[in-house]
């Protein structure tokens, strides 16, 4: 389980999709989807679980603009705030850091 | 879209594991998301695999969240302090039954069966007898049906002259209006399908109060003579037909050969007050004509629907309507011959439409509640077995400080916690069972679309979930509360064998009685359906093929319909595998004829009303109707011979009495028909015809509505019979082989010879199974909570002997060492039990017998004590539990005494 102030994996995931501009919780997993191929699939509970948790930590907000046109009124968009720009960068450049140091024990090839 | 609500139900449940606060804040959109996800998944497997995974998901996120929130301070909703000794104990209790995982899943999978079945059943019995009927204000509502002698119920009851009485001598009624049914061919895209027509007085709709969902209802002048080629369609035919397009409103359609402009299309929900196991379904909607002071009186075509003025009650209508009946019986003695049988009989519709089916379905719900019941006793005996078992644990955690309250709220929490997880894993079930119930489900039962896991119903399973738990959870709690400690510390185990024993006993002799109660009522129901199945329904239904078709204006005059029918019927007779052929106007199981007023030539005072059809040459010789005595049908019968006629055996019996019928002549009722300018003709006389023999009586409406009077006169006499014209045609065919290799080349002959003309073929086997359909579907489901009774009455027993034997061991152990033999430890076992099992026995009869009294003398038309299958039902019962008896007792006598007594 995450202890507070790191993020999990489907929470990164939720950030990075965020990172371009608000979306929809549909529209989050749509994005988590086709970004990854379809490898990282998240159930509806997980999504909103870590939702409410990115929520209450502040990292994001609901957006007042919704860009999509086929609308369903129960839905919410969500985008960043600037802390959670912030956190998802941090957190992009700790893993960066990771990977290179796992190339430098030859975990990787060099890309 | 109703697949789409029943999974969201499933998932709301599952979203009901988030603290409220999520909830609140975020249930809605997720369900939003669920369902659009669902939506995009193709596929029933694909789909079911998606709710599963879904709703685990959520259940385990949202447990989650909640035991986050009880470690975190800030708890804006103040839930987790209230509740918060409450949250503790269920994840003590999570924690307590995770250790003993056989014996939760067990405990979760016999819940998970009671609360399946009786979830399923609920379903069923909510949609169909519970909720409103689809009109507004419903209870005002009434039916009726007008008794009179001879005739068959099929009939509409109610003339527009009687109407028009009703309407003007009744004050109890806001308004008297009727329906009536028929058939029609629509050709759409070139396609012609046969179709049932409602004809709709002008003041049904509104008397219903419902409206056209598209469109509008008919206007007043669209009653009259020349103005009615209108139509409503139903929307279900607007949705497959016409591919929902709103354009089809102005549209001219054929009917018949001839244009009808659609006016409006009805909600898919709409339905005629009438009991559907009629056949029947409202497709095409069409006005009937006002009353005209020349309609025939006894042309008695609609059914009679009023509604209650305000505060009127039911009574005081039957009263009223009593006498205006009354009163025009005596005005008119030639309309109503035997006077005293003429009644107008008044229900409510709601009765009319689900009447039939309430004994069926509230014998299933008294079972299913039976079974429910003798799964809570399964799981309180083992919760109490384990309790006992776990006594020492409970007086170390009160020694430790804990209060009485704490340990019962400890107790309540693990029978809530393993009762709410049955109550998933049953709902899940349900779901599954409900996906293929209302593929047994008769296609007859009315509102059957309605049938759906909806709020309704999961509040439905979560009332039962709790108050099981609740039921099989307090009883252990209050003892583990109240037990004395000081006993089980100082031995360090629980329990005194007595006290245990008799517990047993008593589970086991409850068990016995609940399961047998069930299994009578399985007994009778199935012994119903047997009895039905071996009812010989008076004709040969095997190999039996019947082509179905009907004549319109299009294939020329009308009075050559006859002789074209013959051809068809002669060219059929011809094709390759069929032995022989004949037709008649009304197909066995399928649809019957109208009752007319027959006069007699020996008694010209008298009449009698008979159900009349058309037979052909061959038609009774080729069903396998025997002929009593005289002479079946001949090719000379045509319009050129004598008029000829046939009774059954029944009519018969009935008006000629101790006399033979054949060379008695009778004359058909003057029928009143429409000429070219839509006015009524003056009836003409018809001519004598003479009965020339007499056949079998059939069991022409299902083998679970009695034999009717029926009289045949000649396809051929249409003319001197005073009959007229027949444009339906059955042509029955005898096959050789298997039906379904004559049925495409009869279909191919029939469409060749009257192109565009839709033409149905069907097995005669067909249709004697669907009018079998309701009571095969009382009889499969009680079969499997007779199965699911059994069952659990055998683990019941088995397990309480199981838990005895344990207890016993040491007592065992030392009787064995000093020599009982083993067979007489497996047969005192046995022997010590079967007393409980035979108490329970004679206590189940005797609650059966009494359920079934109480059934009977509610009017529910339930069979009576089949003895056979009573017997049946007792020693396979009997059976069942000396295995489950034997089980344990033989692991009684394995036990070792040189181990029992080191041990100890």
């Amino acid at each position: 389980m995450a202890t507070e102030g790191s993020l999990t994996t489907s929470m990164f995931h939720i950030l990075m999709s965020l990172a371009d501009r608000p979306r929809h919780g549909y529209g989050i997993l749509r994005e988590i989807e086709g970004r990854t191929d379809g490898e990282v699939r998240m159930g509806t509970g997980t999504l909103y679980s870590a939702i409410r948790r990115l929520l209450n930590k502040g990292v994001i907000r609901e957006s007042s603009s919704r860009p999509d046109t086929d609308d369903d009124e129960r839905r919410v968009y969500y985008e960043l705030t600037d802390e959670g720009l912030a956190a998802a960068r941090g957190e992009a450049r700790r893993l960066g850091l990771l990977v290179a140091q796992a190339r430098s024990k030859q975990l990787l090839p060099r890309g | 879209m109703m697949r789409n609500v029943r999974a969201s139900g499933l998932y709301r449940l599952a979203l009901l594991s988030y603290p409220p606060s999520m909830r609140r804040q975020l249930g809605p959109e997720m369900v939003a998301t669920f369902e659009r996800r669902y939506l995009g998944i193709s596929g029933r497997t694909a789909r079911l695999k998606f709710v599963v995974n879904e709703c685990a998901d959520a259940f385990r996120n949202g447990l989650r969240d909640r035991w986050a929130g009880v470690a975190s301070p800030v708890d804006p909703s103040g839930f987790n302090t209230m509740f918060g000794s409450f949250t503790t104990a269920a994840w003590h209790a999570a924690r307590s039954l995770r250790r003993r995982p056989a014996m939760t899943a067990l405990i979760v999978l016999i819940l998970a069966a009671g609360i399946a079945a009786s979830t399923t059943i609920f379903s069923v019995v909510d949609a169909v007898l519970l909720r409103p009927m689809p009109y507004e204000a419903p209870e005002d509502l009434v039916v009726g049906w007008q008794s009179r002698p001879g005739a068959g119920l099929f009939n509409p009851s109610m003339s527009k002259q009687e109407m028009v009485d009703l309407r003007a001598g009744t004050q109890a009624f806001e308004s008297i209006t009727g329906f009536g049914y028929g058939s029609m061919n629509i050709n759409v895209d070139d396609v012609a399908v046969p179709m049932w027509t409602t004809y709709v007085d002008s003041a049904l709709l509104d008397t219903l109060r419902v409206q056209p969902q598209l469109g509008r209802a008919f206007l007043p002048t669209e009653h009259t003579p020349g103005n009615d080629r209108v139509v409503i369609l139903n929307g279900r035919v607007w949705r497959l037909r016409f591919d929902a397009e709103p354009e089809v409103l102005g549209r001219e359609i054929i009917l018949d050969g001839e244009a009808y402009t659609v006016v409006g299309v009805m909600p898919d929900s709409f339905q005629v007050p009438v009991d559907t196991k009629w056949p029947g379904r409202t497709s095409l909607i069409l006005p009937l004509l006002e009353p005209d002071p020349a309609d025939d009186r006894e042309n008695r075509l609609a059914y009679f629907v009023g509604r209650l003025r305000p505060g009127v009650d039911f009574d005081q209508a039957q009263r009223e309507v009593d006498a205006v009946t009354q009163e025009y019986v005596a005005r008119y003695p030639d309309a109503y011959p035997e006077a005293d049988e003429w009644r107008m009989r008044l229900r409510s519709v709601h009765d009319e439409v689900v009447g039939t089916l309430r004994p069926a379905l509230v014998l299933l719900l008294v079972a299913v509640g039976l079974i429910l019941v003798a799964a809570c006793a399964n799981v309180a005996n083992l919760l109490l077995a384990q309790s006992a078992g776990r006594r020492y644990e409970m007086a170390v955690r009160k020694a430790l400080g804990a209060s009485r309250r704490r340990v019962l709220t400890q107790q309540l929490a693990e029978s809530l916690f393993v009762g709410g997880i049955g109550g998933a894993a049953g709902l899940g079930l349900a779901y599954l069972a409900l996906e293929s119930v209302t593929g047994w489900l008769p296609s007859s039962l009315p509102r059957l679309d309605e049938v759906a896991l909806d709020g309704r119903v999961l509040l439905f399973a979560i009332a039962v979930s709790v108050a099981t738990s609740l039921l099989f959870g307090i009883v252990p709690a209050l003892r583990a509360a109240a037990a004395d400690d000081a006993e089980a510390l100082r031995t360090g185990r629980g329990g005194i064998a007595g006290d245990s024993q008799r517990r047993g006993r008593m589970v086991v002799a409850a068990e016995v009685a609940v399961a047998s109660v069930v299994l009578l009522g399985t007994g009778t129901v199935v012994g119903e359906f047997w009895q039905l199945l071996a009812t010989d329904p008076g004709l040969e239904v095997d190999r039996l093929l019947a082509v179905s078709y009907s004549l319109d204006s299009s294939h020329g005059d009308p009075d050559e319909f006859a002789a074209t029918h013959q051809a068809t019927a002669d060219e059929l007779a011809a094709l390759p595998g069929v032995e022989n052929a004949g037709m008649v106007s009304n197909s066995p199981f399928w649809t019957t004829g109208g009752a007319r007023q027959v006069d007699l030539e020996d008694r010209p005072d008298d009449s009698v009303r008979l159900v009349a059809m058309m037979a052909g040459p061959g038609y009774f010789e080729t069903a396998g109707i025997p002929l009593l005595e005289g002479r079946a049908f001949e090719v000379t019968d045509d319009d050129r011979g004598t008029p000829v006629a046939l009774l059954n055996q029944q009519a018969a019996n009935r008006v000629f009495p101790g006399e033979s019928a054949v060379g008695k002549r009778l004359r058909l009722d003057a029928i009143a028909r429409t000429g070219a300018d839509g006015r009524p003709e003056q009836p003409t006389e018809s001519p004598w015809v003479m009965v020339v023999g007499i056949v079998g009586n059939t069991l022409h409406n299902g083998v679970d509505s009695p034999p009717q009077d029926e009289f045949y006169v000649p396809y051929a006499q249409g003319r001197s019979s005073g009959w007229g014209t027949m444009s339906w045609s059955n042509t029955m065919l005898r096959v050789a082989g298997p039906p379904s290799a004559v049925a495409a080349s009869a279909r191919g002959l029939v469409e060749a010879k009257f192109p565009g003309l839709p033409v149905r073929v069907f097995t005669v086997q067909q249709r004697f199974d669907m009018s079998l359909s309701r009571p095969r579907f009382a009889a499969q489901m009680m079969g499997i909570f007779g199965l699911l009774a059994a069952a659990l009455a055998a683990f019941g027993i088995q397990s309480v002997i199981a838990y005895s034997v344990v207890q016993r061991r040491r007592e065992t152990g030392i009787r064995m060492a000093i020599g009982a033999p083993r067979e007489r430890v497996v047969r005192e076992v046995i022997n010590e039990w079967m007393t409980a099992v035979a108490i329970g026995l004679a206590a189940g009869t005797a609650a059966a017998m009494g359920l079934a009294a109480i059934a009977r003398s509610q009017l529910y038309e339930l069979g009576g004590f089949d003895p056979v299958a009573s017997a049946v039902v007792g020693a396979g019962l009997l059976l069942v539990a000396v295995g489950a008896c034997w089980l344990p007792a033989r692991r009684a006598a394995r036990i070792d005494p040189i181990e029992v007594i080191r041990t100890d």
